[in-house]
């Protein structure tokens, strides 16, 4: 059988629509292998979308647009041109030909266009050859449920965990224990779930507080995985943009060329005793934020997130260590795992562990405390003994600081408040590593929050951006009352998602006490690699 | 054969059950391993249910022990050893040197106003100070005092010897040394007590890190008119009267974490509804506010005594447990977060006080004893009984029986009872052994 490539176009209504319209009345011919989506403009079109439709087996997206000046929206097609930027730097990070889409300005009266436009991409699709990057996965699979997992039948109904909760706080219609007491009610095996399992942040406060050992968080993956499989995967802040691209990963002949960050100064290994596992870091760079307005401010924060992994590396190389770093990562799988997914979870890691071990590595620091958790904790449970050492970078800088190869003399003069990160200081008990780290930096004053370390409150940021709203942005406008009332002037944090999570609030619209409040926000990596930069300004 | 009974622990189990043999004309060895008898209930200042001083009904059978010519006090003593079977338990038992001769001690106290070693006083939660020659607590018994060798200054420079030089009875005595003594004894009863858990590590209630958060039998101490304050509640950092009272119990009980204990310790609620009302009795203006996880008031007159708190000392009960609390540094204020059932909110409570009703274990040396006697253990430490519900005082060594929380939680009421039960179990194997030998 001869193969037909499959295209996705999007066409605007006002323009590319009614061109390709005209194309048929006017019975121009052209390939018969394009299925259109009529959009109302070509700005309604999202990176995830394009995603989606490779994700989903297409073999090639065609965007079609009015042509520049000519939007009926006025300005509609410029942000759909900054997002096809992102799209094809994306496309090639994960190492896909970014020509499988392409972006075309098609008026109504244009129907001959149209039919060349089609012609001609289907032929260079048909050269490119099928889509061989549709993941295998099957959809989601059930995260293995279990009264004795959850300890869910031991609640004693003493709502600790709802007076610890971040979100009940917040929204008192949210309640761990009635989810958990509805559970003991509720025969198990019915298909349904909790009609808020989303909601919850998986912080990890009320399992900590928990007497009786229910472990919420787990009742939540497994709700999740339920939700997941009726349909609800709930809303993606993000549009799925970050889940797509590791669904993408899950191939295990994917060849990204993710190691662009990397400038000459640099110095790396393909093999070697230390691993840095970058995470996500150079997606979040175009996946995010950087078709925002740039009155917004939250272009900047793609830009910034990468500055993490250039600051651990700088700091790796100043202290004479040449980490590895693989070019073919993917993602560690936390967010699958957190939202019930855990056949992709799988996937993710075996690959990941191959490649960790045939680098040789005997150390993998990572500066991300989701990542951390997640390689540290999560790998081993599922995966077994591991034979290679996991560090979150601040253990690992802070022996370094202590040991003098790292020397903070450069003067930081300012007031620093720590975000623990749940998965960093809750979930696995890096507490004073970080502490250690922001002490050794002269004139950083360091402010402790009401609840820091193993009490440390959630920086609102919800598992795999999903049911990112109001709710977490009340949780994140109370840490910055919190810092501004401890006359604090930055928050430092380990982990990008905080930091992320933070920077959106901040530049988002605050209440009108928050209004005023001059307020940095910084990863710890960042803040080491400038006091070691030796003195001078 | 002997006839003899050894009781090891001198709490008011303990002291119950040697009373009950003495009384019975069997000699009794009691021993304890504190330096006067009357264990945790020496510590309380009222029991419930009918708020009655504790010392004031303690401390008589304290002293009928003491003075009981079927009775033997070996205080400042523990078992080392033991073997044999009933009728005839070989047990070896240290007496620890108090560097105090007791027959020539009056207990006048002049040594105690005289020594300049000041050590915490254990006896009241270590919120004051005694000297390393000490009586526990006033009414101790015997009434001698005892030198603390860890802190004595003379045992560890061999400078000072103040104590010496005051006695007018010339008591104290350096060259003492530990003594074993052997006892042969026919039966035995355990009645070693209970331990109370630290709540240091819950860092969500933040005992240990704010002032004015205690645990229950700090608590019990405070209000004590004979406590290191006299009586007075008073809060930190401006010694104020407090006017809002949080009590929390279950802290640590009903746990399954880690360090805590999975049973629920059966004294907590009424605890924690006397420490209530015994706030009121003690200042008109004053609110409080207990957290329950469920109200376990069962008991003869328990559930009409927590109505009682209600109704008449103006004691608020809230169903739940509190997340968190946190200090206002500068007041001492402390903010307890509880979720309000009524509407699901998380409600911050602004109290000057706060009480947890920490969780009690058997005795710390409960275990060690087990290995020395060979009687089980459960899971949860506790001595077994031989079968819970037909021999609740039999341990699962013949001739050894058990009495007091070190075999299950229990409140005073239910210690007295099984140890006179324990009591009469032992006679019992006395006097069946008494027929076979004849």
């Amino acid at each position: 059988m001869i193969w037909e490539p499959r295209i996705i176009a999007f066409c605007c209504n006002w323009c590319s629509y009614a061109g390709a319209d005209l194309a048929g009345v006017s019975r121009f011919q052209y390939p018969s292998d394009i299925r259109i989506i009529r959009v109302m403009c070509s700005g309604r079109l999202e990176l995830h979308f394009v995603l989606k439709a490779l994700r989903s087996g297409a073999d090639g997206v065609l965007v079609t647009g009015c042509h520049p000046g000519d939007c009926h929206y006025i300005s509609g097609n410029e942000k759909t041109q900054a997002r096809m930027g992102n799209v094809s730097r994306i496309l090639s990070t994960l190492g896909i030909e970014p020509e499988r889409v392409r972006l075309e300005w098609i008026s109504a009266s244009e129907g001959q266009r149209f039919a060349q436009v089609v012609t001609d991409f289907v032929g260079h699709t048909r050269k490119l050859g099928p889509n061989r990057l549709v993941p295998e996965i099957t959809g989601p699979v059930g995260y293995e449920d279990g009264g004795g997992k959850t300890g869910f039948e031991y609640c004693i109904e003493c709502n600790k965990c709802a007076s610890s909760c971040p979100i009940t706080r917040v929204d008192s219609t949210y309640s761990p224990s009635v989810d958990v007491f509805s559970k003991s009610i509720v025969p198990r095996e019915d298909g349904t779930y909790l009609p808020r399992a989303y909601d919850c942040l998986t912080c990890g406060l009320c399992s900590q507080r928990c007497p009786s050992g229910v472990k919420y968080e787990e009742l939540i993956k497994a709700e999740r995985s339920k939700a997941r499989a009726a349909g609800d995967v709930g809303n993606c802040a993000h549009g799925e943009t970050l889940e797509l691209i590791s669904d993408f990963q899950t191939k295990s002949d994917l060849r990204q060329r993710r190691l662009g960050w990397i400038s000459d100064g640099f110095e790396i290994s393909s093999k070697g005793d230390l691993l840095y596992f970058v995470g996500c870091l150079p997606y979040f760079e175009h996946a995010l934020f950087n078709d925002a307005p740039a009155e917004s401010g939250l272009s900047k924060i793609g830009h910034e997130i990468l500055d993490i992994a250039r600051s651990t590396m700088a700091l790796l190389n100043r202290a004479g260590i040449t980490p590895t770093v693989l070019p073919d990562e993917r993602c560690c799988g936390h967010d699958s795992l957190w939202t019930g997914d855990e056949e992709k979870f799988r996937k993710l890691a075996s690959i990941n562990i191959e490649n960790i071990k045939d680098s040789g590595a005997k150390q993998v620091v990572v500066a991300c405390a989701e990542g951390f958790r997640t390689l540290k904790m999560d790998y081993p449970k599922f995966f077994g003994d591991l034979g290679f050492e996991v560090l979150h970078t601040t253990e690992f800088f802070s022996g370094l600081v202590e040991e003098g190869k790292l020397v903070p003399n450069r003067p930081l003069p300012i007031v620093a408040g720590f975000q623990d990160p749940c998965r960093l200081g809750r979930h696995s008990n890096v507490i004073d590593a970080p502490r250690k780290i922001l002490n050794s930096i002269p004139e950083l004053e360091l402010v402790e929050f009401d609840m820091a370390g193993r009490d440390s409150d959630c920086c609102g940021g919800p598992n795999g951006w999903i049911n990112c709203g109001m709710l977490t942005r009340l949780i994140q406008h109370q840490k910055f009352r919190e810092i501004v009332s401890k006359g604090g002037n930055t928050l430092v944090t380990a982990c990008p998602k905080c930091l992320i999570h933070f920077k959106c609030a901040a530049n988002s619209r605050l209440p009108s006490d928050l209004s005023d409040s001059k307020i940095e926000f910084s990863d710890i990596n960042v803040l080491l690699d400038i006091a070691t930069r030796g003195e001078g300004p | 054969m002997s006839e003899d009974v050894l009781v090891i622990g001198g709490g008011v189990a303990g002291i119950q059950a040697a009373l009950d043999l003495g009384d019975r004309g069997l000699r009794v060895h009691l021993v304890e391993k504190k330096p006067s008898i009357g264990g945790t209930m020496a510590l309380l200042d009222k029991t419930f249910p009918t708020n009655d001083c504790s010392i004031c009904i303690l401390a008589p059978k304290m002293n009928e022990c003491a003075a009981h010519p079927n009775i033997t006090i070996h205080t400042y003593s523990e078992v080392l050893s033991m073997e044999g079977k009933p009728g005839n338990f070989k047990v070896k038992v240290l007496k620890k040197a108090r560097l105090v001769n007791e027959t020539k001690c009056t207990g006048c106290g002049d040594c105690m106003r005289k020594c300049p070693a000041k050590v915490p006083n254990e006896y009241n939660q270590n919120l004051d100070e005694r000297r390393a020659i000490y009586m526990p607590f006033p009414q101790a018994v015997p009434r001698k005092a005892t030198i603390d060798k860890e802190h004595c200054i003379y045992v560890i420079k061999e400078k000072c010897g103040a104590c010496k030089k005051v006695c007018k009875a010339g008591a104290v005595d350096f060259e003492q040394k530990d003594q074993e003594i052997g006892l042969n004894v026919g039966a035995m009863i355990i009645a070693v007590g209970l331990s109370i858990y630290d709540p240091s590590h819950l860092t969500e209630y933040g005992y240990g890190r704010y002032p004015n958060v205690h645990t229950s039998m700090e608590y019990e101490r405070l209000i004590c008119a004979s406590g290191p304050t006299g009586g007075h509640l008073e809060c930190e950092p401006d010694k104020r009267q407090p006017k809002r009272m949080a009590f929390i119990p279950c802290v640590g009980s009903r746990d399954v974490r880690p360090g805590g204990c999975s049973y629920c310790c059966s004294v907590c609620c009424m605890l924690s509804t006397k420490d209530a009302m015994l706030a009121r009795e003690h200042y008109d203006d004053i609110e409080s506010f207990i957290f329950y996880s469920d109200l376990r008031t069962s008991g003869k007159g328990a559930h009409e005594y927590m109505e009682r708190a209600k109704k008449d000392y103006g004691v608020t009960f809230i169903h739940g447990k509190p997340g968190d609390i946190q200090e206002n540094p500068e007041t001492g204020e402390l903010m307890v977060s509880y979720t309000d059932e009524q509407n699901g909110k998380i409600t911050n409570l602004k109290v000057d006080f706060v009480v947890l009703s920490t969780a009690i274990m058997p005795a710390d040396d409960a275990q060690k004893l087990a290995r020395v006697t060979g009687v089980d253990t459960g899971p949860d430490r506790f001595f077994k009984a031989h079968n819970c519900q037909t021999h609740p005082t039999d341990t699962t060594m013949p001739g050894i029986f058990v009495a007091g929380y070190c075999e299950s939680p229990k409140d005073v009421t239910e210690s007295v009872i099984q140890a006179s039960g324990a009591a009469a179990r032992a006679a019992e194997t006395i006097s069946r052994l008494r027929r076979l030998e004849k």
